[in-house]
């Protein structure tokens, strides 16, 4: 490539970074928020900045989706040739991810610069300590390094990545959200809608809770069965043994179910999690210590989990993991998904696949998921995962200066419209009140009406009730899959999954040196804690009438959040 | 004097049957040649810095072992399907997760592409590799992964053979830890070029069966620990680079 030999040799202002500007404004930052003229200035920024780490080469780490594939196959190029800095942005697993940075915290050896992170540890930052706390960088030793324009309250997550403190720690580089979707074709069919009524006696549409979910599927997977002579389901989800199949359940199952107490962002003093707390200390998961790991919303949450996968679900779906089931929906053969990762939505916009018209349009549409027996008003309404930008205390200082302008670079105004139309990961309020995303709505299916309204803070990552993301979350998967085998009952699953997120909390409140460390309670009777109200809660009826709306009327209770 | 004799052998006897009773066959600890992490000359493995931290782990957790070698796939499959089998220095990844206890890491490693030295292939970008063909050794999750993302990859049995493929002109690209690359091309004798993308590390621990008894676990992952918190680990993996 031309520009890749220009960048070695130009100098600042010299015509070659003009040329590089022009090149890259012109062939890819062709939309922004900012005019071409800003958009140019910004680079010469970066330019200036990065002089002295000039010819050094960094190496960051992401998770496996499109918006971090855009980065580290296009944004790395355009970073290279403006600043002459060279990025390896590394993309692996999100489970891999979080083995790597739980290593460089244990060990302090420097296994890379940067760390696109999700901000479900912000818990575990705050009190190890051992991550940059990035306002403070940004004020101090980084200052020289800190955009000018990077415009920190035009970010919609910052408060995912803002401990107790106060003090960023994370800075968000793309967020996608968890919700309901479904074939929005096959729903205003009027045989199927008129059989629909005719079976169960209401109308077809959004299902507002899990007994209108379950007739739905019921309905596609038993009676539909087949359309357009291909076979459908009325449900999808993925039960693979993987470390995915925990986030399937600690992202999304248990907070839906209701399992905790109401309180944004995550309920208070139990969380989404079952963990509760006492001030910011973690007293415990299972019921005996005051947690809801193990009461009758998580049962109930898991035994759901367990039967939709195997009543509705296409068979393969047991074998699925987050990324192949995320492609696997884009087939054609789904009425709807009870919790869908928006990072999938490339594939279902790709107007080769199955779930796009002849002109390219969504024959899918997205809406709230519908939430459990045990949901209350004031409780968080789904999960978003925002993945950020985050440094440890262990990278040497040059390293981390020419990291922090990388990071900076694939967030910035100049940039971050066109990753938005690549990946749909939107992190800038400014590009969502675009006119440039605005015109793309109708290709995706809701999610601009989603991020445009304030329910995009209702839906929320994991907070900091826990204390240590990487010590706990490998019991999520290793359990659950024991429930999913028929190992044992789901019962007897959650309360051994419960006793050992004490034994953890009581070993990471040996470890030296951490803020706010776990103070488990002393056992009470699980009645005690049963009787008291919010969670854990007592059982109860998990069959309330089914309800469902209209699409047009779903979408406005996440207008109603503004309210 | 006789009655005090006989039963200090009955003594003896119950506290050998009562011994011979709970103590635990040793664990069998499989590696492969992986220089510098591990060296092995005759069939023997003979130093290497992973090998001197996994012995460390023994010997800190009291855990007798026997050391064997065998191929880094042919280890893996023993240490999924064998009760009492550990391995290492193997990729840990997300894929394998579950099918094994992992203790580690032994080691950082940065992998790289190799072309020819007479190349002038330039790689700005794992990307860029999309069109060339690319070979790498059996075991490693760097050709699974590759593979699992559209690159064209050719597994070797060893990382040899995917030196001289790349040297034959049958592949465009060699993809190898850049430690063991510049060993590999001496023993092959090959003066092999500085790589044109280092594109992605790995976490080399020591993978264990899942049946491995929950006491021999424990001691060795608290050996781990206790190697890691002295700032020994640290001082030995540092010593090595990453």
């Amino acid at each position: 490539m031309v520009i890749a030999s220009l960048s070695a040799s130009f100098s600042a202002l010299s015509d070659p970074l003009d040329d590089v500007i022009e090149h890259w404004l012109s062939q890819e930052f062709t939309v922004s928020t900012l005019s071409p003229a800003e958009q140019a200035e910004e680079l010469r920024w970066f330019h200036r900045a990065a002089q002295p780490y000039r010819g050094m080469t960094i190496r960051v780490v992401s998770e496996r989706i499109d918006t971090h594939t855009y980065e580290s196959s296009v944004l790395t190029k355009a970073f290279e040739d403006v600043t002459g800095i060279r990025v390896v942005h590394e993309i692996t697993g999100e489970d891999d991810l979080v083995k790597k940075i739980q290593a460089q915290m244990d060990t302090g050896l420097n296994i890379y610069d940067g760390y696109i992170n999700d901000t479900d540890f912000i818990g575990t930052h705050y009190r190890r300590q051992k991550t940059l706390v990035l306002s403070d960088y940004m004020n101090g030793a980084g200052k020289a390094f800190t955009l000018p324009t990077l415009d920190l309250e035009d970010f919609i997550g910052l408060g995912f990545g803002t401990a107790p403190d106060g003090k960023l720690y994370q800075l968000p580089d793309q967020q996608f959200a968890n919700l309901y979707w479904y074939r929005h074709d096959w729903f205003s069919r009027p045989d199927l809608r008129r059989r629909f009524f005719d079976i169960y006696g209401y109308p077809l549409g959004v299902p507002q809770n899990w007994s209108a979910y379950e007739d739905i599927a019921e309905f596609f997977s038993d009676h539909v069965q087949e359309i357009d002579g291909v076979q459908v389901w009325g449900h999808m989800d993925y039960g693979r043994t993987d470390p995915s199949l925990g986030w399937r359940i600690s992202d999304a199952w248990l907070s839906l179910a209701g399992m905790g107490d109401t309180g944004l962002p995550n309920g208070l003093p139990v969380d989404d999690w079952g963990i509760r707390v006492d001030g910011c200390h973690p007293v415990g998961a299972s019921v005996v210590r005051g947690g809801a790991l193990n009461g009758p919303a998580a049962i109930y949450a898991v035994e759901t989990y367990i039967r939709w996968l195997k009543r509705f679900a296409p068979p393969q779906a047991r074998e699925l993991t987050f990324t192949s089931a995320g492609e696997w929906a884009a087939r054609g053969q789904v009425a709807q998904q009870v919790f869908w990762y928006t990072a999938f939505l490339p594939a279902m916009t790709d107007p080769d696949a199955a779930v796009t018209d002849d002109n390219g349009n969504p024959l899918w549409r997205v809406a709230p998921s519908p939430r459990g027996a045990y949901w209350e008003e004031g409780m968080k309404s789904g999960y978003q995962d925002a993945g950020a930008w985050t440094f440890l205390t262990s990278t040497p200082d040059d390293r981390l200066a020419a990291a922090w302008l990388y990071a900076q670079f694939t967030v910035s105004k100049t940039v971050s419209l066109k990753k938005l139309l690549v990946g749909l990961t939107p992190i800038r309020q400014s590009d969502i009140e675009s006119d440039t995303f605005a015109e793309h709505a109708g290709k995706l299916g809701g999610l601009v009406e989603f991020y445009r309204s304030q329910a995009r803070y209702v839906w929320t990552p994991t907070g900091t009730n826990v204390p240590d993301y990487p010590a706990l979350s490998g019991l999520w998967w290793h359990h659950i899959s024991r429930a999913i085998r028929g190992d044992d009952s789901v019962e007897n699953v959650m309360t051994a999954m419960a006793a050992d997120f004490d034994e953890r909390l009581s070993t990471i409140a040996r470890h030296q040196g951490r803020l706010c460390e776990p103070r488990l309670n002393k056992p009470e009777t699980a009645r005690h804690w049963l009787s008291l109200p919010g969670a854990p809660k007592a059982a109860r009826d998990t069959k309330p009438k089914p309800m469902t709306l209209p699409h047009e009327e779903a979408i406005r209770l996440w207008q109603s959040h503004a309210d | 004097m006789a009655i005090a004799r006989r039963l200090a052998t009955a003594l003896m006897l119950l506290w050998l049957i009562s011994g011979a009773a709970v103590a635990k066959p040793p664990v069998t600890l499989i590696t492969f040649n992986a220089p510098p992490l591990v060296e092995v000359l005759s069939g023997k493995p003979q130093g290497g810095y992973a090998l001197t931290v996994v012995r460390r782990i023994f010997d800190l957790a009291d855990v007798d072992f026997q050391l064997r070698v065998y191929p880094e796939k042919r280890s893996i499959l023993m240490a999924y399907e064998q009760p009492r089998v550990c391995t290492f220095p193997i990729d840990r990844s997300q894929e394998r997760e579950t099918n094994l206890h992992w203790i580690g890491p032994v080691s950082i490693s940065r992998h790289g592409l190799y072309s020819r030295p007479d190349s002038h292939l330039s790689l700005r970008t794992l990307e860029d590799a999309k069109p060339l063909s690319i070979s790498t050794h059996l075991g490693g999750v760097i050709g699974e992964s590759l593979q699992g993302a559209g690159y064209r990859v050719t597994q070797t049995r060893t990382p040899e053979l995917g030196l001289r493929m790349l040297m034959a002109n049958r592949v465009d690209l060699w993809a190898s830890d850049v430690r063991a690359a510049s060993e590999v091309a001496g023993t092959a004798g090959v003066l092999l070029s500085e790589p044109a993308l280092v594109f992605f590390t790995t976490l080399r621990s020591m993978g264990c069966s899942l049946a491995l008894d929950p006491k021999t676990l424990d001691n060795l992952e608290k050996a781990y620990r206790q190697l890691r918190d002295s700032g020994e680990l640290e001082e030995l993996l540092n010593t090595h680079g990453l």
